[in-house]
């Protein structure tokens, strides 16, 4: 019903949209992108690193991705929007894919 | 908010106008009072404190410039200085357009965007001419290589040259990476740009013909530099560093090359009658001298102006510096061409206006008459300075203090001086840049020149060094441009290529610092004496001012780009040993000269005396002899002599292919190691005989140094240095300070966090 | 022999590629990327650039355009492909090869002469090579690490889909220092270095790069 891996637990107001079947008209939808865990990830290390010399030695992991903003016109199709996030948006080889809808 | 129109700028004579905080002087707010009869618009305040900058309209340094214009007008120069860039005959039909210019402010304050944009903006000079760009070539100083913010700057410069040169397809061919203290707040970013284009082909940036589309077309103007250049160049920063980030402009590659692509496409038919590039000073610049070159007369319609940002006013719309726009002049007969031409690349293209009839430049927004000047008055007629110079109190002492000239631990030095920032393997740096791309580079980095070949039938070929000695400037600015100027020459003649014309990039601290404007000057003067001496023609440049930080300016440091022409690039000759029991030749004559040598700066810390003394016939012969060598075929490797001497050059060869040499140095081993005299060069041959005929012939003196061989270096009596110890001395010194990317294959290397 | 090379916007060794094939012997047809149809070819080159400036992914832009439903529809029926560097990326995008590109471990571009060793010299772009043969070749790219799950790099690995290894030092961390890999029919091939810069003594570290065109050539002759 969510989107393709493990997204954070769906909030009230996106669970109640799920199960109606039809969403309310959504002007924006995010797409989050982040490499796999198995691939290794040097522009996370790198920030990492920096936040390290920087004096934040509380943070321990970084990975870097990519956020995505769509507009969309009229009532979206949930499975359209699932199809471009998952093979477009992402590389499905490498990539995870978060998708979240957004209220008004 | 009300516009400010022209009627309304006649009917309110006495508001208050921000001329102060854009840049200009009282007495230019009151000239551009005079030239208009009434209160300039906000619109054309805009125009002329962006074009009456320093940057744009060359105040300070016109004046000195004018000497170029003396020099005698050489048969190759088909476009000389004035337009976007010159153009060479190269024979063959074939002509050449080349350019350096500098982005230096910029890329204190955002080092990826700053050096991006200006190779970008270098790139649409030379497109602009109507060539297609082949090559371009950096020349970068920062502060001391083991300070802080050299790890800031450093890293992104070098990333953004090789980001934006690399995706638009031109091979990076050469250049140079120089460390001292004294750009520290200052760091330089010179990027030159070489075309090629048939003679037939030439374009100017002119507004001819009543009735002509003014068609712009490119990216979408946003807010990007609005107010850098007045801002940024005549801003020295103060002693806290960037404090205020005045917006700076951000550049995309692609949409260059897809520009790039339509340009070439647009010229092949014939479309356009006069075309500019937008760079500083965007659409002030690009229209008011589009339309000061032509006839006079030119209409725009602001409003077309395709926007990336709605909110922008008229008068920012003017100043916006957003990348990759350029601007055309087209007959109506052809605009529709024009366009589709643009369609198939994904280029915007916007019809904005048309050439006029009369004299002026008219600008309208939403119907309302906004700017109504006269084009050259804003393009051309802006201020002349006649600042005030004189010597620096400090020079007579300097030149006084001479450098010390016995070497304590030859080998030691020598060690130090390869080793050093300035001498040491550039890898690190170069490795970051697409050498390969168009497949025509017959020469690169390390190569004493770049050479590019422009036709695969007839082999013809350009060469291109670009160079710049601040310490002999800052000794002697007259003959430090001089000895720049030389020592490109030398190194494009190095390659077998025959030397035709020159670029500069004058680099300077503050004009209102008199002597600063003192070494302005004298640089000029040398140049032009230089070139007169030589035979070139200086076919443009570009002039930095401003590069200091507080009271300290930046050493004086005039670059030179010399550009040569090779028939036969089959004939080419390369720098490093490739095979044993070869002889190894010295051609011309060293004197015991280490005034702003490396040998003094780096193994004593000194900088003082007088730099090498200069000699064009010498360089005049060494050019001819290696041109003749050349093409007899006669060495199997050249390798001219600058900075740290012939330990420099010595171990530059041997490293190349790891092949090593046995030397005999006679007399003072420091003067033969360490100076740097001028118009020198080490060849290997088969054929020794040979090139002692030739060099007498020649009026060349020659020394026999040795014979190629072996592991290592050896100077006998006097040091042996294994290859592996030397290799290791050399590569190791960029990536101990910024980086070792061979051991991370799979980790993150140390620094800065790149900006991509 | 007619070899198509196909130009995207931002190619950028589209014309490097078309000369490599001249100088082997083959005639060029010059393919644009927004063409649905694909003229008659006998194979087909990817060259290396950045293809919408590498935009989204590299290679995932220029993988979706008209012509490229064409190029796999005939790669599908045996046509020989090669994909250099942005080209590589573009099969992968595409599905036609397996794994993925992305940033070079040390981030930085990297631009060298580098050694390879030839492990498969039976498919349609390698047959001029012998089998375990050292070339030099450039290589040059910022987003040239090759990676997959260790599932599908073991599999790639035991059916032998490994075409060219790097030698002697890996330039941007690619896993398993994977250089080039191949198709199950070893008819579509990519490639991260440039065999195109390697093809005249005068511009490259040697001739060793002709051989990728020369034998796609012989291939059509015998087909």
């Amino acid at each position: 019903m969510h989107a393709v891996s493990a997204a954070p637990a769906p909030t009230r107001l996106e669970t109640a949209r799920t199960w109606t079947g039809t969403l309310a008209p959504v002007p924006r939808v995010v797409v989050d992108v982040v490499l796999k865990p198995e691939i290794s990830d040097p522009q996370g290390q790198a920030v990492l690193g920096a936040l390290g010399r920087l004096g934040h030695t509380g943070v321990t992991g970084v990975r870097q991705g990519k956020h995505f903003v769509l507009d969309v016109e009229g009532t979206p199709d949930e499975a359209e929007l699932r199809g471009i996030a998952e093979t477009l948006l992402a590389n499905p080889v490498i990539e995870d894919v978060e998708l979240h809808l957004e209220g008004a | 908010m009300t516009v400010d129109t022209v009627t309304r700028a006649g009917e309110t004579p006495d508001e208050e106008q921000p001329h102060r905080e854009l840049g200009l002087r009282d007495e230019e707010y009151l000239r551009i009072r005079d030239i208009l009869g009434r209160r300039p618009t906000t619109a054309e305040l805009a125009m002329y404190s962006v074009m009456w900058s320093e940057h744009c309209s060359y105040k300070s340094s016109k004046v000195h410039l004018r000497t170029f214009g003396d020099l005698p007008r050489s048969e190759a120069l088909l476009v000389g200085m004035g337009e976007n860039a010159g153009v060479v005959d190269v024979g063959d039909g074939y002509a050449v357009t080349f350019k350096v210019e500098s982005h230096n402010h910029p890329s204190y304050v955002e080092p990826y965007q700053g050096a991006a944009t200006g190779v970008g903006g270098i790139v649409r000079d030379i497109l602009t001419m109507g060539a297609r760009p082949v090559a371009v070539m950096d020349s970068l100083r920062f502060g001391r290589a083991d300070a802080p913010d050299t790890a800031r700057v450093l890293p992104g410069v070098v990333a953004g040259v090789g980001g934006y040169g690399n995706c638009l397809g031109l091979p990076n061919i050469g250049g140079e990476v120089l460390f001292d203290d004294c750009y520290a707040g200052n760091p330089l970013v010179n990027a030159l740009c070489v075309g090629v284009m048939r003679h037939e082909d030439v374009r100017l940036a002119k507004a001819e013909g009543v009735g002509n589309k003014v068609v712009l077309f490119g990216a979408r103007t946003g807010g990007d530099g609005i107010g850098g250049v007045s801002v940024l160049a005549s801003e020295t920063f103060d002693e806290h560093g960037p404090a205020k980030r005045p917006s700076v402009q951000v550049g995309d590659p692609f949409t260059e090359k897809l520009l790039i692509e339509a340009c070439l496409e647009i010229f092949a038919a014939d479309l356009v009658t006069g075309i500019q590039d937008l760079g500083g000073a965007g659409l002030s610049c690009a229209t008011s001298e589009l339309a000061a070159a032509g006839s006079g007369g030119m209409r725009i319609d602001l409003e077309t102006v395709p926007l990336r940002d709605s909110t922008l006013t008229a008068a920012e719309i003017l100043m916006s510096e957003s990348q990759e726009r350029m601007c055309a002049i087209v007959e109506p007969a052809k605009v529709e061409q024009f366009l589709a031409v643009c369609a198939k690349w994904d280029v915007l293209a916007t019809v904005i206006g048309e050439v006029t009839d009369g004299d002026r430049l008219l600008i309208d927004w939403h119907g309302e008459r906004i700017v109504d000047v006269p084009p050259r008055t804003v393009a051309h007629d802006g201020p002349v300075y006649e600042r005030p110079y004189h010597r620096p109190a400090d020079l007579d002492d300097l030149q006084a203090d001479l450098p010390p000239t016995a070497s304590a631990d030859l080998r030691a030095d020598w060690l130090a001086v390869v080793g050093s920032p300035d001498g040491c393997d550039k890898s690190w740096v170069t490795e970051q840049y697409d050498r390969y791309v168009q497949g025509n580079t017959v020469l690169a980095q390390p190569d004493d020149a770049g050479l590019v070949r422009i036709d695969e039938a007839s082999h013809r070929g350009i060469a291109l060094a670009l160079d710049g000695n601040a310490r002999f400037a800052r000794l002697d600015p007259y003959t430090g441009a001089q000895l720049n100027l030389a020592e490109a020459y030398r190194n494009v003649a190095v390659s077998g290529a025959v030397p035709l014309a020159v670029t500069n990039c004058l680099n300077f601290g503050s004009p209102e610092e008199p002597e600063v404007m003192w070494q302005f000057a004298e640089a000029v003067r040398g140049l032009a004496d230089g070139c007169r001496a030589l035979g070139l023609p200086v076919t443009g440049g570009n002039v930095s001012l401003y590069n200091q930080t507080g009271d300290v300016p930046i050493n004086p440091t005039p670059v030179i780009g010399v550009l040569g022409v090779h028939d036969d690039v089959r004939t080419r000759v390369r720098g490093g040993w490739r095979a044993a029991g070869e002889t190894v030749l010295l051609l011309g004559e060293t004197r015991p000269e280490f005034g702003g040598s490396a040998w003094a700066g780096v193994v004593h810390g000194h900088l003082g005396g007088l730099p090498p003394r200069l000699d064009l016939d010498a360089e005049r012969a060494l050019a001819g002899l290696l041109a003749r060598l050349a093409a007899d075929g006669a060495v199997t490797s050249a390798h001219d002599l600058a900075d740290g001497g012939l330990a420099q050059a010595l171990t530059e060869s041997a490293l190349r292919h790891g092949v090593g040499a046995t030397v005999r140095v006679d007399g003072d081993p420091t003067a033969a190691l360490f100076a740097e005299s001028v118009a020198r060069a080490v060849v290997t041959t088969a054929d020794p005989a040979a090139v002692r005929a030739a060099a007498e012939a020649a009026g060349v003196p020659v020394t026999e140094l040795g014979t190629t061989g072996g592991d290592a270096l050896v100077v006998e009596d006097v040091l042996e240095l294994p290859l592996a110890e030397l290799r290791s001395t050399w590569t190791r010194t960029l990536p101990d300070l910024f980086g070792h990317p061979e051991d991370v294959v799979g980790a993150v290397p140390t620094g800065a966090v790149p900006t991509s | 022999m007619r070899i198509g090379v196909v130009t995207f916007p931002g190619s950028l060794d589209d014309v490097d590629a078309a000369r490599a094939v001249r100088l082997a012997g083959g005639e060029v047809v010059p393919l644009w990327h927004a063409d649905a149809e694909l003229p008659a070819v006998d194979a087909v080159v990817l060259p290396g650039g950045f293809s919408y400036g590498d935009y989204l992914r590299a290679g995932a832009i220029a993988a979706r355009q008209p012509l490229m439903r064409a190029v796999v529809d005939r790669a599908h029926a045996g046509m020989p492909v090669l994909g250099i560097c942005n080209g590589f990326q573009v099969l992968c995008e595409a599905g036609l090869l397996p794994g993925a590109l992305t940033r070079n471990s040390h981030l930085h571009f990297r631009n060298r002469d580098q050694a390879l060793q030839v492990e498969r010299a039976d498919t349609a772009w390698t047959s001029s090579y012998a089998p375990g043969q050292t070339i030099v070749v450039p290589v040059k790219n910022g987003e040239g690490r090759y990676v997959g799950s260790d599932a599908d790099l073991d599999r790639l690995e035991g059916e032998g889909r490994v075409v060219v290894r790097y030698a002697g030092g890996n330039p941007n961390g690619s896993s398993r220092d994977i250089a080039g890999v191949t198709s199950a029919d070893g008819r579509v091939v990519g490639l991260m270095p440039h065999p195109e810069h390697a093809v005249e003594e005068l511009t490259g570290p040697s001739v060793d790069g002709l051989g990728f065109f020369t034998s796609v050539l012989q291939g059509a002759l015998s087909a």
